[in-house]
Formats: structure tokens, C-alpha cells, sequence
């Protein structure tokens, strides 16, 4: 914990530091500000040469100086005028570059997203991770700029406004300039013995999107389960939420309640020290109190808005070390992609290994597939068979050894140009927002509608879509309650085969559906293919007898390799595994 | 306020629970702080004529100050009141403001968990959270709004006015002229702000459905090449998104702005009118302060009341919208059924003459009959579109069957409530595991609050599965899960077959979810199983499930093709064959030497036949799947 509050003020200067492009607008923006606020800070001034005036008037029963008067109301309605000009065009341009910042920081976050290893990403819960996206990013620059827009004006109006009360009279001006450091001092020992209620609610939030998220995803689930209500356990949880919220309002409620406390306070202070002077003759005209009441009302004014933005700071550094959790971590798929790839023929595994946290996934396995072949990597789960494939889609990295395609290190071939020339179906497909036929085209790069239903029905998927409400243009979403899995494996499957590509690779990607049916498509997908190379990746081993060459992985390691016969002649470990799954 | 008036509604008993009488405390408190508020100017103003007086008064210097100090300390006094009562209604209007939203939650939550699975889909999962927790802090916000209009903007607004118009009436008459034009700009920013905030919110909910959708299918847009083009259509939506948003946030800079300038004159014109015609005493000279004190409480509560009427009113309209649009959902007919049973000791299931036909006339299943004995594990072997998953569903009552029963010792299962089915008659485990935030203990004990870790780890050595344990470290019970942990499918499946394992109830219903589990796991299963005497239906295209259960009935294309035991059905029944050597591969049986695969299988007939079960008829007595029977023997 400590070493994280060390860590904290880092934050924010990171955040500062990647604004820099926007320097130069930020500066002549807080410039703005600035002159707005110089402008603001001197208008008291003018009102109370404007009293003096009438007192003098008034009570030495001399005419009245108009002219003087309405020099120093033009003054101030222009200097009211031009401070909400500068007011306004400031807030214009803050609003636009933190809406440029913010752009920026969510794409650039999204992106980073694209190019992580997957298994760094599983480390996150989907709702984290939106937040992140959704929320976090986006909102570090929103209040980092409005921490340093509010501080520098507001450090500005202090100096400004000291000098302009000073003028007028310096025991007036520190009796104002005292609510700050009592309005800090307040605000510290205040929000010192509030945090805890601010990370409690934050905590009970968290849990409360965290349930509300799983009981909303598993509906069915729980509805399969005989879970229904679940009304006495959300009654415990709204009502935790209700504790936490109202305690965590009452003490921001805490600030604005002392702030008003001080304020009413400062104006009885001017007057009663006003009063005293006054009479004693040390202060002899009368204009100084609606003036020093109108500076006492803005300093405290500006002050509340010194304890937000250090509200704000924390906030900031909270968020950004969420955020830079993510940018920071090493792009190792594609800082070293310079090549473009125009087939895929030769592959070759040479030496790979994978270690994860010490855990040895892959060792050093070589192998090489031709060109046109049907090749199958099988072994029980856990063995890497999965970890093969997220190898040759360039989602992860071998930690040594090298996977060569026709000679040239994976590592550097672009994405784009390799993923034009790759087709995979998982065993956990995705659904896109859209139709069945937009979902089977869905990335299908030599857009065929024609051949889609040639597909369906050969791979026997085109039945069940037949059977959908509207058929081929049912709209579908992520979550969709139209598709079991094993027919979303379909579609996935028509998908992988519609989109061509010299490599195509199914990883369990029927893992559902039964051994007959599984066997049925490989075996026509591999008479349906030409020249393509296709890796099927099962622990049933009846669905691949048929490929040209079979390598059995066990512990990361390939432990017998060869064809069918070949393998079942040997009666080592694919034998038995044959014979006993 | 007519404005309030159109969202009555939402005085609605069921979100005003335990609300009604916090509301009127904090009333109360809104009003006498405000009433203090409103007083406190006057009562500086008194201190500030015994300052303006010292001058032409008889009273020495330290008499005049001692007067100034008394009438300090009674406004002290005032200020600590002020901070009382401030204190006291802030704490009711919050009291009541979070309550009422907690009740909006709740109606809203309670109501996403009457409606079904694909009501749900067709509303959106994605809108359910904004919609629960936005939605209700908007409306909470509305709530303290509208209790502080009717209490604030009277107050501070009429009755700073008031309170001018007791000090000068023509002062009055010119600050209420700065009506008109705050008027207008109401009007004109209104109008747009009622299109930018639905534009807004709409913009943020697809913004926020595409990072979902982006996140969960990351690897596939990934190798499907459309990280691109996704990414631009991202920029795109957070372009709108952003540039929404900073509309609504221009609109509140301007109107603080406008505000500024609009009292700036009505200040100035205040000023000169007091020069001119109203300035003789110094008592005016006093007055015009404080008229000057209420003039800048009028210009704050108009910009409060703007931002309320511009930025906060079209946004409750549409949380609105969406609350009742959720209210409105249809919900699922209420459960009739019988919502408890007698303890049963002997528990059985029967399904008897079950068909089903979809809509356009085909039979998904045809006169389907299944005896699940007490104590006995009884397979349903078939391949897709066999007709499996729709008996599941018809056992579950996820689906009514068209004809034929499902009994539980003898009771009808339509008779019985169906979450009291689910929940206590059947463990179901299905074919798609799904894991829950949480620890593994959280995980497995989800159906069995009750057992204890001793139980859990004695049913993985039962399995054989204790390697499959220590591979999540030393602290298995308490590994962490979210819903992206990648697991493969056959720990999934490991996991959910403990779970459902473990729930206390009569019939255990495995349907599809042993692929990918090492079969010694499923062995021991099997074996605990029996040692429990569990009865169960196990569902499935596992060869590995059908050889040690007690009975396999063979389904395809939604009949009955063959029933009997595993070594049987090898003889007799062709489909079986065909089926069971394809989930072992096309090997001959005598290669995997089968007596020795069925000497297992043949202790258990000796105890069924002890317990009487294997004095079941060996084929369906229909003579429709005698026929089939016929056809097929070879």
C-alpha cells in the first residue's frame, strides 16, 4: 500500500507528459484563462471606488462625481464583459482539447488492446476491462486538464486578488486570505477521516456491478437452475449499496456544508474587523466592505475549487495506474513486424517453447508442415495443443525458438498481411451483431454471397439456419439465446471455410458436437479444400484419421509423430489414447 | 412547477418505500435553512448600520465597537444554526434521495429477473447495468432537484426578490428585468439540448456496447483482419460520443457566462438608477449593499435552475423512458405448481410416450419412453439432431411437450412449480459450463451452500481428480475465477459435474457434459455415483458413460431406437454399434479386448439384478421400437 501511494503522484505527471503535443494550446489557453481571471479579480475594486463616491456624497454633502462614477461602471461592466468573453472562449477550447486528449487516450487504449498478447488480456474480467476502455481512460484527461486549467487561474486569481486587496487595505486583505489556509487545513482533516468512506462505497460498487453483471450474463443459467428472484440476496446488496452511497454523500456534502460555514463566517469576520477600523478611523471610507464581501465571497469561491481539483488529482492517479497497467505492458507481437506476407506455404516450428510464469507450456517442440497438407495436433487438454495455435495467429510469442513461414521469422510479417492468408475457428466462437449471412461473411475477405449456402449445406449448418425465424437475415448479438454453442461452432466453421486463406485452422472447434458429426465435416472440409493447408486441433482422435501427418503433444512436449497407420502400428501413447477415449 | 408534474408517476408507491417521511424531514430542514440563509444578509446588514452610523451616533468608539462585537456574537450564533440545520437536512435529503433510488434498483433488478432469457436478450443485456445503476442515480439526482426547486428556487429567488422589494421596490423592478433575456436563453438552449442528450446517451450505450464487443471477441476480430476497421468505427462512436457530450458541457459554460453578464448590467443599471434618484441617506448606501448581496443569490439560483431546466430535465425524461420501457417488459406467466413435495426416498423418473412437434409440423421427438429407476444411471446415447437436447429441455420444462408425461414418482412434473423442480427435484448439468466471479469454493458450492471443503475434495479423490486439483497451486478451494479465465472446456465441464454433483437432490441430470474430461475422471464418477446411489440421467455421446451405466437407451432422430446395457446393445443394435465405435474410432471391439472393458459392467448387472432393475424389459415394449429392434438385429 505504501508503495503504491508512492507510486501515485508519478500518475498524473505521466498523464501531463502525454499531453504534450498540446502544449503550446494548453499554455496560451491558460494564458486566456488567466487575463479572464486578472480582469475578474481587479472588478471589486472599481465597485469600491463607485461606494466611496456615493459616501462622500452622502455624508460630506458634495455633488455627486458622475463622471468619475460612470468611468468606473464602464470599467466594470467592461472588465464583468470581457472576463466572461475570455471565460467562455476558454472553456470552449478546455472542452476541446480534453475531448481531443480523451479521443486520443480511449484509441490509443483500444489499440494497445489489439496488439496485446490474448493471455495478458484473459487476465481481466470483461467488465474490468470495459471500464477501463469506457471509463478510465478517457476521463484521466478530462480531469487532468481541468486540474491544471482551475489551478493555474485560480493561482492566478489568488496573486491578483492579494495585490487588488492589499491596495486597499492590508488587514481587510488578511483577514480574507486566512480562510484559505483554514479552508485547506478543514478540508484536509476532513477528507483524512473521510477516505475510508469513499473507498468503502467504491469497493461495495464494484461488487455490485460485478453481481449485477453475472446475474444479467447467466440469466439463463440461473433460470435453468431454478434461481429465480434472487430478490432477499439484491435486498442485501442494495441496501450495503445504500449505506455506503449515502455515507460517501454525506461526507462530500461535508465540504460544501464547511464552505458555507466559512463563508458566513468570513463575512461577519470583514465586517466585525471593518467595523473596528472603521470606527477607529484606520479605514475611513465605507465602499472597502461591499468590496472586501465580495472578494471574501470569490476567494472562497476559488478555494472550493482547489479542494475539488486535489479531489481530482487523486482520482487521476488512481485511474491512471489502472490504465497504464495496460499501456505499459510490452507489445512483443508486433515491434518487430516489417514484412508482408503473400502466401502462406512452408511452416516451420524450430526449437519453440513457451514458459509462463515459470510454467513450462511448450518445450522446445520443432516441427514442419508442407504446403496443400492436412495436419492434426492432438493430445489430452492442457498438453498446448492451444497454445500451438495462438502461436501461428501471432496472438502470443514463443518465449525462445522461432516459427518460420517459408523461411521468414513470423515475427516479422505484419498482422494485416498474414491474417489476409489465415482462417481459424475456435472451440469458443463469436457471435457479431448482425444477421446469420452477415455473420458468415463476417470478415470473409473475397465476399462470396453466393457460395455461402453451397457451404452451409455441405457442412450440414444451412438446416438450423433454415430453422431460425427469419433465416440467413435472423439478427444475432454476442449473446443470443437463438444458438446452442454447438450450432455457433457451426457458423464459425462456415465462416473459417467461406474465408479461405492458405492456412485454415479448426481448434476443437467442434468440440459440442458428436464424434460422427465432427468426423463427417473435417473429413469434408478436407475434400472441399484446394491447396490450402489445414491444421485441425481435437482430442478425438477418430475425427483426423485421415490427415497426412498427426503429431501428438504431451506435457508441451511432441511425443510421437506420423500418420494414422503409421502411429497406430506403434502402439505408444496415440494408440491408447485411441483406444481408450 | 409543471415540470415536476409530468414525472408524478414516479411518486409511485413502489419507489417511495420508507421515502415519505425522510422527504418531509428534509423539507422541513431545505426550508428553515433556506429561511435562515435569506435572513442572513439583513442580519449583517445590522451590524453594517451600527458601522455606517458611528459616525453621526453619540457613542464613543468602544461603545460603538462592544455594539458591533454583541451583534457579531448573536450572528455567530446564527452562523452555528445555519451549520446545524444545514447538516440536519443535508442528511435527510440524502437519506431519502439514495433510498429512493435503492428502490428504483430494486424494482428494476427484481424485474430483470422475472422476465425470460430472451426477453432479456431482445431488450439487451448490455442496457441492464446503465440502466440499473445510471439511471436510478439520475432520477435520485431528479429527486433532490425538484425537493430543493420547491424549496430553493422560491426561496432564494422570489424571495430574495421579496426581500428587495421590502428594501426598495423600484431596485426590484429593475433586477426582475434580466427575466426576459434569461428567458430567451432558456428557450433557445432548451430546444437544443432536448436533441443533443438523447443523441448523447444513445451515442454513449453504442459506444459502450462496442468496447463489450470488442473486448470478448478480441481474438477473433483479431484474426478475422477487422482489428482496422473496428478500430476506426470505435474512433467513429467516440468521436459522436465526445462530441455530444461537450455540446451539453459548452451549453452550461455559456449559460454561467450569460448569466455573469446579464447581472453585471442589471448591477450597473442598479447602480446608476441609485445615483440618480435614490441616494440621499447613508441608510440607501447601506441598502444598495445588500440589494447588491441578493442580486448575486438571484443570478446563482437562475443558473442553477438553468442547468436544471437545460441539462437535467431532458436527461431524466429519458431515464425515464427507459425505466418504464423496462417496467414494461413482459414478464414470465407466474408459476402455479406445487412448490414443495413430501421427502421422497426412493426417487424415480418416467418419461412416458413424450413427443414433440416444432411449429411447421416435424417431430423433434416421437413417442418417447425412458424409466429412470431409484438408484440406477440410465444413458440416452445419440448423435445431433437426435433429439437429446429438446428430452433435456422437456425433463427441465424449458419446453412443453406436445403430447405424453414426465413423472416423478408419479407426479405429473407440470404439477410441480418449475423452480421448485429445478432447484430441488433435478441437479442439472448442462453442456455449456459457465464459471462465476468468485473463488473456486464459491464456484463449487454454488447449488450446495451447506458442503464443506472436507466434502468437496473427498468428491475429487472419489474422481481420481486430485491432480486435477493441485494443477491451481496449494490453494484450490481458494483459486480466483472471472469470467474470462481461460480455462479449456473440460476443466469447465470438471468443475460444473463437481458442482452439480455436489447439490442435494433426487435425480441428477448429466446432459453433454463430459467432453473433454479425462475418462479416468469419469470412471470415479461414475463409481461415486453408485456408492451414493444416485439416480441419474446422463445424456450424452460419451461411449465411455454408456458402458458403465446401467441401461443405455438409444435415440435417433427423435425415437427410441434400442434400449438395454451397453453389451447388449453391441449385439443387438446396429445404430448403437455404429454410434459407440465412432466415439472410439472405427476400431474393432475385440482389439480393445471387450470382455475385459465388461467385466466391470458385469458386477453391476449382478447388483441390478439384485436390487431387481434387471428385471426391466430389455427392449421398449412399443410396438413401434420393436419394429426398429427387428429391422436392425443382426
Amino acid at each position: 500500500m505504501i508503495e503504491k501511494k508512492k507510486k501515485k503522484p508519478k500518475n498524473i505527471m505521466r498523464v501531463v507528459a502525454t499531453a504534450k503535443p498540446y502544449r503550446g494550446r494548453i499554455i496560451s489557453l491558460i494564458f486566456i484563462g488567466i487575463v479572464g481571471i486578472v480582469l475578474f479579480s481587479f472588478m471589486p475594486t472599481f465597485l469600491q471606488n463607485i461606494f466611496d463616491s456615493l459616501e462622500e456624497t452622502i455624508l460630506d454633502g458634495v455633488n455627486p462625481q458622475f463622471t468619475f462614477i460612470y468611468q468606473q461602471l464602464i470599467i466594470f461592466a467592461l472588465l464583468a464583459l470581457f472576463n466572461e468573453v475570455f471565460q467562455v472562449i476558454a472553456a470552449i477550447f478546455l472542452l476541446k482539447y480534453e475531448n481531443d486528449l480523451q479521443e486520443q487516450s480511449i484509441n490509443g487504449i483500444k489499440r494497445k488492446l489489439d496488439v496485446l498478447p490474448i493471455s495478458f488480456l484473459n487476465g481481466f474480467a470483461t467488465g474490468d476491462l470495459s471500464r477501463r476502455v469506457g471509463g478510465l481512460a478517457g476521463g484521466l484527461y478530462r480531469n487532468t486538464l481541468v486540474v491544471m486549467y482551475r489551478i493555474a487561474r485560480t493561482l492566478f486569481f489568488y496573486i491578483t486578488s492579494a495585490i487588488a486587496m492589499f491596495n486597499i487595505n492590508w488587514i481587510l486583505a488578511l483577514v480574507v486570505i486566512s480562510s484559505l489556509p483554514l479552508c485547506l487545513i478543514t478540508a484536509k482533516i476532513v477528507s483524512s477521516r473521510t477516505q475510508k468512506y469513499f473507498d468503502r462505497n467504491n469497493a461495495v460498487i464494484l461488487k455490485t456491478f460485478t453481481y449485477i453483471e453475472q446475474k444479467t450474463s447467466l440469466h439463463e443459467f440461473y433460470k435453468i437452475h431454478g434461481i429465480e428472484g434472487a430478490e432477499e440476496e439484491y435486498a442485501e446488496i442494495n441496501e450495503r449499496e445504500l449505506k455506503a452511497t449515502t455515507a460517501e454523500e454525506m461526507c462530500m456534502q461535508l465540504n460544501t456544508i464547511y464552505i458555507t460555514l466559512i463563508q458566513n463566517f468570513m463575512f461577519l469576520l470583514v465586517t466585525v474587523v471593518f467595523g473596528i477600523l472603521f470606527v477607529n478611523r484606520i479605514v475611513p471610507e465605507f465602499g472597502a466592505l461591499p468590496a472586501f464581501l465580495v472578494f471574501s465571497n470569490r476567494f472562497l469561491a476559488n478555494t472550493v475549487i482547489v479542494t475539488e481539483a486535489t479531489n481530482r488529482i487523486q482520482i487521476v492517479n488512481a485511474w491512471a495506474e489502472k490504465v497504464y497497467e495496460i499501456m505499459d505492458h510490452p507489445d512483443t507481437l508486433t515491434q518487430n513486424e516489417h514484412l508482408d506476407v503473400k502466401r502462406i506455404g512452408e511452416i516451420e516450428f524450430e526449437g519453440v517453447s513457451v514458459e509462463v510464469e515459470g510454467d513450462k507450456i511448450l518445450r522446445n517442440i520443432s516441427f514442419k508442415i508442407q504446403p496443400g497438407t492436412n495436419v492434426a495436433i492432438v493430445g489430452q487438454t492442457g498438453n498446448g495443443k492451444s497454445r500451438v495455435v495462438e502461436l501461428l495467429a501471432k496472438l502470443e510469442v514463443p518465449t525462445t525458438g522461432r516459427i518460420l513461414i517459408d523461411g521468414v521469422d513470423l515475427q516479422e510479417i505484419r498482422r494485416d498481411s498474414y491474417y489476409k492468408k489465415l482462417g481459424i475457428a475456435f472451440e469458443k466462437p463469436f457471435i457479431f451483431r448482425g444477421t446469420v449471412a452477415e455473420n458468415l461473411l463476417y470478415g470473409v475477405r473475397r465476399a462470396m454471397p453466393e457460395r455461402v449456402m453451397s457451404v452451409t449445406k455441405k457442412l450440414g449448418s444451412h438446416e438450423f439456419i433454415d430453422q431460425l425465424p427469419e433465416k440467413y437475415e435472423t439478427e444475432l448479438t454476442a449473446d443470443t439465446p437463438l444458438l446452442g454453442i454447438s450450432q455457433r461452432q457451426a457458423i464459425n466453421i462456415a465462416r473459417t471455410v467461406l474465408n479461405g486463406g492458405d492456412l485454415i485452422i479448426f481448434n476443437e472447434a467442434q468440440s459440442t458436437t458428436d464424434t460422427v458429426t465432427e468426423k463427417e465435416v473435417y473429413e469434408k472440409i478436407m475434400a472441399m479444400k484446394k491447396n490450402q493447408t489445414a491444421i485441425f486441433i481435437t482430442h478425438r482422435l477418430a475425427s483426423i484419421e485421415k490427415c497426412d501427418h498427426i503429431i501428438y503433444l504431451e506435457k508441451g512436449r511432441i511425443v510421437e509423430e506420423g500418420t494414422h497407420q503409421e502411429l497406430m502400428k506403434k502402439k505408444g501413447k496415440y494408440y491408447r489414447s485411441f483406444v481408450t477415449s | 412547477m409543471g415540470a415536476s408534474s409530468s414525472y408524478v408517476r414516479y411518486n409511485d408507491k413502489r419507489y417511495t418505500v420508507g421515502t415519505k417521511r425522510l422527504m418531509f424531514i428534509a423539507m422541513f430542514f431545505m426550508l428553515v435553512l433556506e429561511g435562515l440563509a435569506l435572513y442572513f444578509p439583513m442580519l449583517l446588514q445590522r451590524v453594517t448600520e451600527i458601522i455606517m452610523h458611528s459616525a453621526d451616533s453619540a457613542n464613543t468608539a468602544g461603545e460603538t465597537i462592544t455594539s458591533i462585537v454583541l451583534n457579531a456574537v448573536m450572528v455567530f450564533g446564527f452562523i452555528i444554526l445555519i451549520l446545524i440545520v444545514n447538516v440536519t437536512a443535508e442528511y435527510f435529503m440524502i437519506a431519502f434521495t439514495n433510498k429512493y433510488s435503492a428502490n428504483i434498483r430494486s424494482e428494476l433488478f427484481n424485474k430483470f429477473q422475472r422476465v425470460s432469457s430472451s426477453t432479456l436478450e431482445k431488450y439487451g443485456q448490455s442496457k441492464v447495468m446503465p440502466v440499473i445503476q445510471n439511471d436510478s442515480h439520475w432520477l435520485r439526482q431528479y429527486k433532490r432537484r425538484v425537493i430543493s426547486s420547491i424549496i430553493f428556487i422560491p426561496i432564494t429567488i422570489f424571495g430574495s426578490l421579496v426581500m428587495m422589494f421590502l428594501l426598495d421596490v423600484r431596485y426590484s423592478l429593475i433586477a426582475l428585468a434580466a427575466v426576459p433575456f434569461i428567458g430567451l436563453f432558456f428557450w433557445i438552449y432548451m430546444r437544443r439540448m432536448k436533441k443533443v442528450i438523447p443523441q448523447s446517451v444513445q451515442a454513449f450505450d453504442d459506444y459502450f456496447i462496442n468496447v463489450k464487443e470488442g473486448i470478448t471477441g478480441a481474438r477473433d476480430i483479431r484474426i478475422l483482419g477487422k482489428a482496422d476497421e473496428r478500430a476506426k468505427q470505435f474512433e467513429k462512436l467516440v468521436y459522436s460520443q465526445r462530441r455530444q457530450a461537450m455540446s451539453a458541457d459548452v451549453g452550461i459554460n455559456l449559460s454561467i457566462s450569460f448569466h455573469a453578464i446579464i447581472f453585471t448590467i442589471i448591477t450597473v443599471i442598479i447602480i446608476l438608477y441609485g445615483i440618480h434618484f435614490n441616494m440621499q441617506v447613508a441608510q440607501d448606501l447601506v441598502i444598495l449593499n445588500t440589494i447588491l448581496q441578493y442580486l448575486t443569490r438571484i443570478q446563482t439560483g437562475s443558473h442553477i435552475l438553468f442547468t436544471w431546466f437545460v441539462e437535467h430535465m431532458p436527461r431524466i425524461k429519458l431515464c425515464k423512458e427507459r425505466i418504464e420501457e423496462v417496467i414494461n417488459l413482459p414478464e414470465i406467466a407466474q408459476d402455479k405448481g406445487l412448490t414443495s413435495l413430501p421427502l421422497i426416498a426412493e426417487p424415480r423418473l418416467e418419461i412416458v410416450n413424450v413427443e414433440y412437434a416444432y411449429p411447421n409440423g416435424t417431430n423433434a421427438l416421437t413417442g418417447v419412453n425412458i424409466n429412470v429407476p431409484h438408484n440406477a444411471r440410465i444413458a440416452i446415447a445419440g448423435g445431433v439432431g437426435s433429439g437429446k437436447n429438446m428430452l433435456a429441455r422437456i425433463i427441465l420444462r424449458e419446453k412443453a411437450q406436445t403430447s405424453g408425461d414426465v413423472l416423478f414418482n408419479d407426479i405429473d412434473t407440470t404439477s410441480i412449480s418449475v423452480s421448485y423442480l429445478r432447484r430441488h427435484v433435478f441437479s442439472y448439468c448442462g453442456p455449456h459450463a459457465r464459471i462465476l466471479t468468485g473463488t473456486m469454493r464459491d464456484n463449487l458450492k454454488m447449488f450446495a451452500p451447506n458442503a464443506t471443503d472436507e466434502e468437496i475434495m473427498q468428491l475429487f479423490e472419489d474422481m481420481d481428480a486430485i491432480d486435477f486439483t493441485q494443477k491451481f497451486g496449494s490453494n484450490f478451494l481458494d483459486f480466483k475465477l472471472n469470467d474470462r479465465t481461460p480455462l479449456g472446456d473440460g476443466t469447465k465441464n470438471l468443475i460444473n459435474i463437481v458442482r452439480m454433483t455436489l447439490k442435494p437432490s433426487y435425480i441428477y441430470v448429466y446432459n453433454q457434459c463430459f467432453e473433454h474430461v479425462r475418462p479416468e475422471y469419469l470412471t470415479g464418477l461414475m463409481q461415486h455415483l453408485k456408492r451414493e446411489k444416485k439416480t441419474c440421467l446422463m445424456v450424452t455421446y460419451s461411449g465411455h458413460i454408456c458402458r458403465s451405466c446401467n441401461r443405455v437407451y438409444v435415440l435417433k432422430n427423435g425415437k427410441i431406437t434400442g434400449e438395454g446395457k451397453h453389451a447388449d446393445l453391441m449385439a443387438y443394435n446396429a445404430d448403437y454399434k455404429r454410434f459407440y465405435a465412432s466415439t472410439l474410432g472405427m476400431i474393432q471391439d475385440e482389439e480393445i479386448n471387450y470382455e475385459e472393458k465388461t467385466a466391470q459392467e458385469q458386477n453391476d448387472n449382478k447388483e441390478m439384478a439384485a436390487q431387481g432393475l434387471d428385471e426391466l424389459p430389455m427392449f421398449d415394449s412399443s410396438p413401434e421400437s420393436k419394429t426398429s429392434h427387428g429391422g436392425v438385429a443382426p
